[in-house]
């Protein structure tokens, strides 16, 4: 017949072994799902795992890898109950009572025939209701809950944000991350189709890049693994190549051909499904909800482009537009009074986006580049209200805008020198580029760089032609 | 056991206790070792008490015999004390009437406290013979075998200093004492307290508590407090760790012992525990009475190799390593624990 004290020590046991199989199970249960989703999304970097199946299979694993450790950690738990005996102990243990409630449960299990066990089980019973007032220590298995939630959590923020997140591509690309709906790829691209087969791959690389047997390779390379960020890359590259060439000035017929050349890598970007020239799913690009108006104040009477979000940097001919437009903030409307000013800034592009990043120069067809209006400048014919500087990187760099000045000088300051933007821009290009290569700088913030200097580019040409 | 023995089990331990504070009237400080001496009495074991000479060893044991009405004999061991002088000898005696014959006279072994002052002064066959006597509790002498009165319990005392022409005992000889404790200086308090209580007119003299009769009493009671069998495993798993060779074992002792404690060692440790419960009024004995019962019942069977002599940590230390590490084989999952 079981006694009281039995029956105390039997509850305290069955208590204490849910609490281990649970503590163990939790123990367990983390570990499983932390390395699931590490190990998923190590696939995922290596190209292993397609974008399209990544987000379900990331959840799906790290869940079953998080049930499975559970359920290991149970099995683990069993072996790990503990007996009525140990029970009593750990009831001692927490009385401090020196073992007595374990040596009353032996006495009374002999039916009491030891000399003492009388005055044993009788001590004993006096300590039942301080046992059955101990707690149990519920302390542990709260941390263990709220460390394997954390985990989990942690395993699946980690995992989660990295669906169809490729090296090359900007984060901000990721389908999965966007706000809002991701634009529609023209029909027939492959800018989601995944890896391609060797064969298709190369076929591809070598229609893109004909000549070039080094950027033929690495195409080829990206385009079986997938990877059209880095096709998307080296065609840039490819461009901002032929754009210096003819900046620097070749013969008509050599023009013509890099002009072609240049249509061949536009027509690429399109089979590809790449938005040409920035006009991509760029981190900076300007979304048209997000585009403020500035207005020109002026002769020009002209209104003046949207700006862009973000700071705007003052520009030549006083407009104030929004000029770059970084990922966030607000963007300061812009009051120009570009048509006002004697030699004021013309608008570039007279409300196209004059800066890549939102929309690219080449007329931001892009996705979300579409409608960004860049910096917008008041239209108009530049009227002689002095000089007029904007300082954009440094001393070395302002633009000054004289009465006799051309906007397309660049002028230092101090000296008077002036010398044909459209001379020095591909020069500058290049040391932009090579100093953005050598810096390590995020692909988006390149991105940004070469965009400007061919915004810039664009600009002086269309003013030399005037 | 019955209710009238219960009951004199219960004054049997106020007695103890009245002993103990008889002790005290004698013996200044040296709690600890006065609660340890009455627990080896209650399990009747050995003691080998080690400490510089003037601490109150001889005093110690001739005041608990006093106090508890018990046969005490001394015996102070030298080089030439032979089997013979603590044992007894055959003699040539006469008899009743004009009978002369061979007849047996014990010798100071045959009391119920044999206190064997500084035994490593006496030569390895002396010891043996003592040590025979405490082990079986009886002595042979020409073919015939004499038991020793009960309790018997030697009170062996050994000197630290003057190792000079002395015969160490051997680890198997040690291994026979229960309890090797150490005794220390006293303090400043105490030290002027024994220089109140000795150079007084009156010398203080601890009355008589208790018979013989009520020790063995408590000596049989001792055996019969509990001890679960997680505390006994505990003492299993702390005398296993105190053996170098076993991979449970500390790193300490691992590199700076021989060999560690024996079975002897586990049933000294539980015993000692149960007869501290028993002083204590409890009748079971817990993990706190095994630690309490830690140091003398295992520092003097752990025997240190080159290399601990050289540099190692005291002993002392080992065992509590050896106790830290059972206590820790022997927690709870750390979900409960």
């Amino acid at each position: 017949m079981r006694t009281e004290l039995g029956r105390l020590v039997s509850e305290r046991r069955r208590s204490l072994n849910l609490l281990i199989l649970a503590s163990r199970a939790l123990a367990w249960a983390w570990p499983f799902g932390l390395a699931a989703a590490l190990l998923l999304a190590l696939l995922r970097l290596l190209g292993l795992i397609p974008a399209a199946t990544y987000p379900g299979l990331a959840a799906l694993g790290t869940a079953a890898a998080f049930l499975a450790g559970a359920l290991a950690g149970l099995v683990g738990g069993l072996a790990g109950r503990i007996s009525t005996a140990e029970a009593a102990r750990w009831v001692d243990l927490r009385l401090g009572s020196e073992d007595l409630l374990s040596a009353a449960l032996i006495c009374e299990e002999r039916g009491l025939a030891g000399s003492f066990d009388s005055e044993i089980a009788q001590r004993a019973r006096s300590l039942l209701p301080a046992a059955a007032s101990i707690g149990l220590p519920l302390r542990s298995l709260l941390l263990g809950s709220a460390l394997a939630l954390g985990m989990l959590v942690l395993s699946l923020s980690l995992a989660l944000p990295l669906a169809g997140y490729h090296p090359r591509r900007p984060a901000a690309a990721i389908p999965a991350a966007r706000p809002e709906a991701a634009p529609t790829p023209p029909s027939g691209t492959l800018i989601d189709a995944g890896p391609l087969e060797p064969a298709a791959a190369a076929a591809l690389a070598e229609s893109l890049f004909p000549g070039d047997r080094e950027r033929s390779a690495q195409a080829e390379r990206a385009l079986r693994e997938g990877r059209i960020g880095a096709v998307d890359e080296l065609l840039r590259e490819a461009e901002v190549a032929i754009q210096d060439r003819i900046d620097r000035g070749v013969s008509e017929p050599e023009k013509e051909r890099l002009v072609r050349e240049q249509e061949r890598i536009a027509e690429g970007r399109r089979r590809l499904g790449i938005a040409p020239q920035g006009g991509t799913r760029g981190p900076l690009a300007l979304r048209p909800d997000q585009g403020q108006k500035g207005t020109g104040k002026g002769e020009g009477e002209g209104e003046g482009g949207q700006g862009g979000q973000g700071r705007s940097r003052p520009l030549p001919g006083g407009d104030e537009g929004g000029l770059i437009a970084p990922r966030s903030g607000e963007g300061g409307e812009g009051e120009g009074q570009g048509g006002a000013t004697p030699k004021g800034l013309p608008a570039p592009d007279s409300g196209q986006g004059a800066v890549p990043p939102g929309g690219g120069s080449e007329g931001g067809s892009g996705d979300e580049s579409r409608g960004t209006k860049g910096w917008g400048t008041g239209e108009g014919a530049p009227a002689d209200r002095g000089p007029v500087t904007a300082r954009a990187t440094g001393p070395e760099a302002d633009l000054g805008l004289g009465a006799k000045q051309s906007w397309f000088e660049f002028i230092l300051p101090g000296s008077g020198a002036a010398a044909p933007l459209g001379s020095l821009l591909p020069s500058a290009a290049r040391s932009a580029e090579a100093a953005v290569t050598r810096e390590g700088l995020p692909l988006e913030y390149r991105e940004f760089i070469r965009s400007y200097f061919m915004a810039l580019s664009k600009t002086a040409r269309q003013g030399a032609s005037k | 056991m019955s209710d009238t023995a219960k009951v004199g089990i219960e004054a049997a331990v106020e007695g103890m206790a009245r002993a103990r504070a008889e002790i005290a009237k004698v013996m200044v400080g040296q709690g600890e070792v006065i609660d340890l001496a009455l627990i080896a009495l209650l399990c009747e074991g050995h003691v080998l008490f080690e400490g510089v000479p003037g601490l109150g060893k001889t005093l110690l044991v001739r005041t608990l015999a006093d106090s508890l009405r018990l046969a005490f004999s001394r015996v102070q061991f030298t080089p030439d004390l032979m089997p013979s002088d603590i044992i007894g000898a055959t003699m040539i005696a006469k008899g009743e009437g004009d009978d002369i014959g061979l007849r047996f006279e014990p010798g100071p072994l045959f009391a119920n406290l044999v206190l064997a002052d500084e035994i490593n002064r006496a030569s390895p066959k002396t010891q043996s013979a003592l040590l025979q006597g405490m082990q079986e509790r009886a002595v042979t002498v020409r073919g015939k075998s004499w038991p020793l009165p009960r309790p018997f319990l030697v009170l062996a005392t050994q000197n630290p200093l003057e190792m000079e022409g002395t015969y160490p005992l051997p680890e198997a000889q040690i291994d026979r004492f229960f309890f090797k404790i150490l005794l220390t200086q006293p303090d400043a308090a105490e030290l002027t307290a024994i220089l109140g209580r000795t150079l007084g007119p009156v010398e203080a003299v601890a009355a008589p508590v208790m018979e013989g009769a009520d020790v063995l009493a408590l000596q049989a009671a001792t055996r019969e407090i509990v001890a679960t069998p997680s505390l006994m495993e505990l003492a299993a798993q702390v005398v296993i760790a105190t053996q170098p060779e076993r991979p449970e074992a500390p790193p300490a002792i691992r590199k700076y012992l021989r060999w560690g404690a024996g079975p002897r060692g586990a049933q000294a440790l539980v015993l000692a525990a149960k007869a501290r419960a028993l002083l204590g009024g409890r009748f079971n004995a817990g993990p706190a009475d095994l630690e309490a019962c830690l140091l003398p019942a295992l520092r003097h069977r752990l025997a240190l190799n080159f290399e601990g002599q050289s540099e190692g940590p005291p002993v002392e230390d080992l065992v509590r390593a050896a106790w830290d590490q059972a206590r820790a084989a022997f927690a709870f999952d750390g979900a409960i624990a």
